[in-house]
């Protein structure tokens, strides 16, 4: 099954590689970084500041949307296509299929990230001869919160098309990513049936912001380990519930 | 000693409902095919066939009823342990050679790393695909996708292939191809499930016929179960003198000459008109048999003579 498993990811992954969607993000967030790095137009401080804010953006950036895309129209291809008929044929469940489609195309996102993250690293090593420890902590959380929006991706491209699989997931980014203490705060401010639907709302949607370490980074605040550990923890129960829900709903799915 | 058939259905059937209508893919389908077998499945264009192998494969689930292969219910992955598949009209990634995707399904297969390589390359070599196997699936015509199809169905070494149109679209020089790797196939015992609208390949090598019309299976049986004789006879005759041939060509004008015989097919009512003929013209007659039906013919006559049925139901 493993050799299954890695067969079917190696075929999503060089899907996924040779997509012009990926190339444009990873190349345009590059040159951002990189004009980010080199001109200079301010003191060694803020310039490092400016480094940091735009390569964690650029990478969050062009890894979500990426993977937004590569997996929206990952499975509804296959199917319109019937290239996953010969697949499904062998003596494989659904769900390893899925489960392969999802981190082949997460792969090739990462190989992506992976390419601006080194650029970052380079620039701020510089600047500064040195790269501080939490720069590695951000950027790794950015790959988290990459895996659970391609997770989320997954989910809704089992009940979608993929125009409304992107648009959903990507509504539920922009949801997920506004401070989830307006939502408590609102739901505060509420009482009966609203108050219970801004709850649910709110523990339902992904909290984005909890894996966003960016401002720490630019201000070289500390963050505690135990904080990591949870939202580490967060990120990989959400992803893998989404995925599971995918395999549970595509499992049940005439193709 | 217990043999499992290589497929069972009882009673599957698909009944697919949209716009408060529902129409009956396949209905009450009862299928026995025992191991070793060449089945071919007929039927017109919506007959159900595909809907079948769907059903089979697990890619739908029946509405109704069961289906198992080689005692395992359909719906298990293991059902498909043994299985290969030729999709009608397949498609696989363009940017793959037949080589990388023949390894990937080796390894889907459950093929074991080390004899990969090998079950590639011999199922390149058995479908006819291993001239082109290096260029990328983009740029292969149909004919040498449909090979590389039926590669991808053997690369496993199945005990059962599925195989639907196999010959769907290929011209007449490669699907004489596709049915010398059939016949090798069935002479390696392999049980085959062809589905297919070329008669005349099914005739000639399959051992039972399925025809399923409007989602009903009509028929199943051996070619010679299924075929009648017919009010014709085939003639052959020699010593036959160029008067004696056009008198004969007068009566039954598919009269021809193969070499030094005269073939000709006759109704009934005029065979005792002929023979007379050419006994009064001193030929010889060498053969007078009653011609029996062609599959094609065969199944036209059971696929008309079947009660209309629309199949397209209000939904309850």
């Amino acid at each position: 099954m493993r050799r299954a498993l890695f067969a079917l990811m190696k075929l999503s992954f060089l899907e996924a590689v040779r997509r012009q969607i990926l190339h444009v993000m990873v190349l345009l967030s590059l040159v951002v970084i990189a004009i980010a790095g080199t001109v200079s137009f301010f003191d060694l401080g803020v310039q490092v500041k400016i480094v940091k804010d735009t390569g964690m953006v650029m990478i969050l950036l062009a890894g979500s949307l990426s993977v937004v895309f590569l997996i929206s129209g990952a499975l509804f291809q296959d199917v319109e296509q019937r290239i996953i008929y010969p697949v499904l044929a062998r003596p494989i469940p659904r769900g390893l299929y899925l489960l392969a489609r999802y981190l082949g195309a997460l792969a090739a996102v990462y190989v992506g990230m992976t390419l601006m993250a080194v650029t970052l690293i380079a620039l701020l090593w510089v600047h500064l001869h040195y790269v501080s420890g939490l720069a590695v902590v951000a950027i790794a959380f950015t790959y988290l919160e990459v895996a659970l929006v391609g997770a989320m991706a997954m989910l809704l491209s089992t009940f979608f098309t993929p125009a409304m699989t992107a648009t959903l997931t990507l509504f539920l980014y922009l949801l997920g990513s506004l401070k989830m203490g307006y939502l408590h705060h609102l739901a505060e401010r509420n009482t009966g049936f609203a108050k219970w639907v801004i709850t649910a709302v709110s523990a339902v949607l992904p909290n984005m912001e909890a894996f966003r370490f960016k401002d720490a980074l630019v201000h070289d605040l500390s963050v505690p380990a135990s904080y990591l550990v949870l939202v580490a923890i967060y990120g990989i129960c959400y992803s893998a519930t989404c995925i599971a829900l995918s395999i549970w709903h595509f499992g049940r799915r005439e193709v | 000693m217990y043999t499992p058939w290589a497929i069972r259905t009882e009673g599957l059937t698909k009944v697919y409902v949209s716009h408060k209508q529902s129409h009956t893919a396949v209905r009450d389908l009862n299928l026995q095919i025992a191991d070793g077998e060449t089945v071919g499945f007929l039927g017109a264009n919506g007959a159900g066939k595909t809907t079948t192998i769907k059903m089979l494969l697990h890619f739908i689930a029946p509405t109704r009823g069961r289906a198992w292969l080689y005692d395992v219910p359909c719906e298990e992955p293991r059902a498909r342990q043994k299985v290969g598949y030729m999709p009608e009209q397949p498609y696989f990634p363009r940017y793959l050679t037949p080589r990388e995707l023949l390894s990937a399904h080796a390894a889907l297969a459950g093929v074991p790393a080390r004899e990969a390589r090998h079950r590639v390359e011999i199922a390149l070599e058995l479908a006819r695909a291993d001239t082109f196997a290096h260029r990328p699936l983009g740029k292969l015509s149909k004919g040498m996708t449909q090979r590389v199809a039926l590669a991808q169905a053997l690369v496993g070494d199945p005990q059962l292939l599925i195989l639907d149109e196999p010959a769907s679209g290929l011209d007449p020089v490669s699907r004489v191809e596709m049915r010398n790797v059939l016949q090798v196939l069935k002479e390696q015992g392999k049980t085959i499930f062809l589905s297919s609208h070329h008669l005349g390949e099914v005739e000639l090598i399959c051992d039972r016929v399925a025809i399923i019309h409007q989602g009903q299976l009509l028929a199943f049986g051996t070619p010679e179960e299924l075929t009648q004789q017919t009010d014709r006879y085939v003639l052959v005759a020699e010593n036959v003198t160029p008067d004696t041939e056009r008198d004969l060509r007068s009566l039954c004008s598919n009269a021809r000459r193969d070499g030094a015989q005269i073939v000709a097919v006759v109704d009934a009512a005029q065979v005792y008109e002929v023979v007379s003929l050419l006994r009064q013209a001193n030929a010889r007659l060498v053969r007078l048999v009653q011609q029996r039906e062609t599959l094609e013919e065969a199944f036209l006559r059971i696929v008309q003579s079947a009660p209309v049925s629309t199949l397209v139901e209000k939904a309850a």
